[in-house]
């Protein structure tokens, strides 16, 4: 029973329903306040649209409606989740350290991580790619590469 | 000007350059299993910002021709299609590989691609124009019905996940209503911050649902790279003049096929190699021999495939309907460069559309080369391992994602798609309905308050009208059509009852 129920309140539409529902609600309370009257009619029409469709997944989750959904398999999203701190580190450390120092360090820091052994293609690809991104976007794209706090 | 003074203009050092980098770069990640076309085109679209719209189109272009391609490589050497688009290819690539003829199922492919590819080219060259024209009759009822199709065909596209693909729309169309609203000025919804006062920047949404999505999922994937069996990789890729005439009919008919198949909205390159699959069995003296490595079977598949990609372009281009998820986000490039589908496109703007032409004309002759000479690469692309590619990917979507606008915000911004899109794909939940509502979000939303103030309560009138009314008939046709299997199955047991 216990399993059976928990089961259920996991089913990976729920949590899709949720997320639909938190965001709509947010811009359905949010539009009074928009000054032109005009601008609020699509916003309440897409708010309310979301809503109703979302209350009728809901329904279709729970009663079982049409055809059964395969069960999701969410293996492996810890991993995934680690890769968006790792990136975002990745980030912070671009805007502090500048990209020319900071993508090494990410490159081999995530290489290693995921499993590549060969220190010599790590220190490699890690030494080309600023080398390859600064000829290809510095000097034939001319974009500008962000330096970091510390350098600019 | 004529198109071919625009294709002598087209001719720069700068374009060649970049068709160059574009075709490779589309090989190799089409040829990779997990990447494709589409990402292609997510990541360049911000590195292209800084060119001429014109060499930018081109880039965008060829990434889109040789994506194509590149899936059939891995499909015929090691049984994995890099796109889902090249499904087909393994029926008769594959075991003409375990026969050890690899690498004629890459000549035969290449051969067919190019013929496909250019006869949608050609096809897309004399259509586009003339279809543009009928776009310059349409009003803002007429537009805002038209960019609704192309939302219903894309939600359509399969009847299982139709209620996903609605809900991923609607989500799609409250991230474009984020910003400055255009007609009257005042802001809505950006919560305080500063960075997204006039709205979601593009690229980050883009880079993060395609491309850090994808890097998420390998990740989860944990899964090793296949490598090419070396011994597959025999014999020759050049075919005789005999060879190729053998496969005319079947090459002609299949491109036909692929165009007209590319051209209607949401049917697909699935759709398109499967009917010629289907024909060239038929006509075939030996159907027997389809799946156990007929090179008939094998040409007919390649060459509608890359067919297909002139035909998407068609509607993409005069109406602003995107055939399929590729062509959604090289809708998202046209934007990105001021570019709008339509008329304007065709007058105003002819130098970036006809460079485009050519752009396309010549990655068709990339393929040539790729597919002939680079075959001894492609063993070595397949054994790119997933722990290389993952970071690196990574990288190039960080800062994809920061020389857009130069700023820190939206590395955050890619971040945050990437995992919305990671669950889009884990819960199966479609994202192309996303995508294009986003991308078409704040247009769909101008013509419908311009259609509601022109109209002034003549509602009726103004829908009868014979334009409007048969498009609100294509988009009602388009929205039942996932059903009609239904609708007839219904209708028929109800007549044998009776």
């Amino acid at each position: 029973m216990n399993n059976k129920f928990t089961k259920k309140i996991f089913n990976h539409n729920y949590i899709f329903v949720i997320f639909l529902y938190i965001w709509s609600f947010i811009f359905l309370f949010t539009i009074p306040s928009i000054r032109d009257v005009e601008s609020r009619l699509f916003p309440y029409i897409i708010s309310i649209l979301t809503i109703a469709s979302a209350t009728f997944l809901l329904l279709k989750t729970y009663y079982n409606w049409g055809k059964k959904e395969d069960p999701v398999n969410f293996s492996g999203t810890l991993s995934a989740l680690f890769m968006v701190v790792l990136l975002l580190v990745y980030t912070v450390a671009i805007s502090i350290i500048g990209f020319y120092l900071a993508t090494p360090l990410y490159l081999v820091i995530s290489m290693r991580i995921l499993g590549q052994k060969s220190l010599k293609l790590i220190l490699t690809i890690s030494l080309l790619a600023p080398l390859v991104v600064y000829l290809f976007f510095d000097v034939l794209l001319k974009l500008q590469i962000p330096k970091g706090v510390l350098f600019s | 000007m004529d198109f071919f003074q625009y294709g002598l203009e087209m001719l720069s050092f700068t374009n060649i350059l970049w068709l160059t980098i574009g075709s490779i770069v589309g090989a190799i990640l089409g040829a990779l299993p997990g990447q494709s076309a589409t990402t292609g085109i997510a990541m360049f679209i911000p590195l292209t910002f800084n060119l001429e719209p014109s060499t930018a189109l081109i880039t965008l272009g060829a990434i889109y021709v040789t994506g194509s391609y590149g899936g059939n490589i891995t499909a015929i050497l090691i049984n994995t299609p890099g796109t889902s688009d090249s499904f087909f290819m393994t029926f008769d690539g594959y075991p003409m590989t375990m026969r050890g003829q690899g690498l004629r199922a890459i000549g035969i492919s290449t051969i067919s691609a190019f013929i496909g590819g250019m006869i949608g080219t050609f096809a897309l060259l004399t259509i586009a124009p003339v279809l543009a024209r009928v776009a310059y009759k349409f009003g803002p009822l007429e537009k805002f019905l038209t960019m609704t199709m192309g939302l219903v065909i894309i939600i359509g596209l399969s009847k299982d996940t139709m209620l996903k693909g609605f809900l991923s729309a609607c989500m799609g169309f409250l991230c474009s209503m984020i910003g400055l609203d255009i007609i009257s000025g005042v802001t809505r919804f950006n919560f305080g911050i500063n960075q997204i006062y006039d709205g979601l920047p593009l690229v980050p949404v883009i880079l993060g649902m395609f491309a850090i999505s994808q890097v998420l999922s390998l990740v989860a994937e944990k899964s090793e790279t296949i490598a090419i069996d070396r011994a597959a990789v025999h014999g020759s890729v050049f075919l005789s003049f005999k060879d190729i005439m053998s496969m005319n009919i079947n090459n002609i008919r299949a491109s036909i096929i692929g165009t007209i198949v590319g051209i209607i909205p949401g049917a697909g390159t699935t759709v398109a190699a499967g009917i010629s699959y289907d024909l060239a069995k038929k006509s075939d003296p030996h159907p027997e021999s389809f799946g156990k490595g007929n090179e008939q079977g094998l040409a007919s598949v390649s060459a509608a495939n890359n067919a297909v990609v002139g035909g998407s372009l068609i509607p993409l281009l005069t109406l602003g309907i995107p055939g399929n998820g590729t062509a959604a986000v090289f809708l998202g490039g046209l934007y990105i460069h001021g570019l709008a589908p339509g008329t304007k496109l065709f007058t105003t703007d002819a130098v970036e559309v006809y460079s485009l032409f050519w752009g396309l004309i010549l990655a068709q002759f990339f393929i040539l080369i790729i597919g002939l000479y680079g075959a001894p690469i492609y063993e070595n692309i397949t054994r790119v391992n997933n722990n290389i590619l993952i970071p690196v990917v990574g990288c190039v979507c960080i800062l994809g994602a920061y020389v857009f606008r130069y700023q820190s915000f939206d590395a955050l911004l890619i971040l945050f798609f990437g995992i919305v899109g990671y669950y889009f794909k884990k819960a199966d939940i479609p994202m192309i309905p996303f995508i294009l509502a986003f991308i078409l979000g704040r247009g769909t939303e101008m013509q419908l308050r311009r259609t509601l103030l022109l109209m002034e309560g003549r509602i009726t009138s103004v829908l009868l009208r014979p334009l409007p009314l048969a498009l609100l008939t294509i988009d009602l046709l388009f929205l039942l059509s996932p059903f009609w299997g239904d609708i007839k199955k219904k209708l028929f047991t109800k007549n044998k009852k009776l």
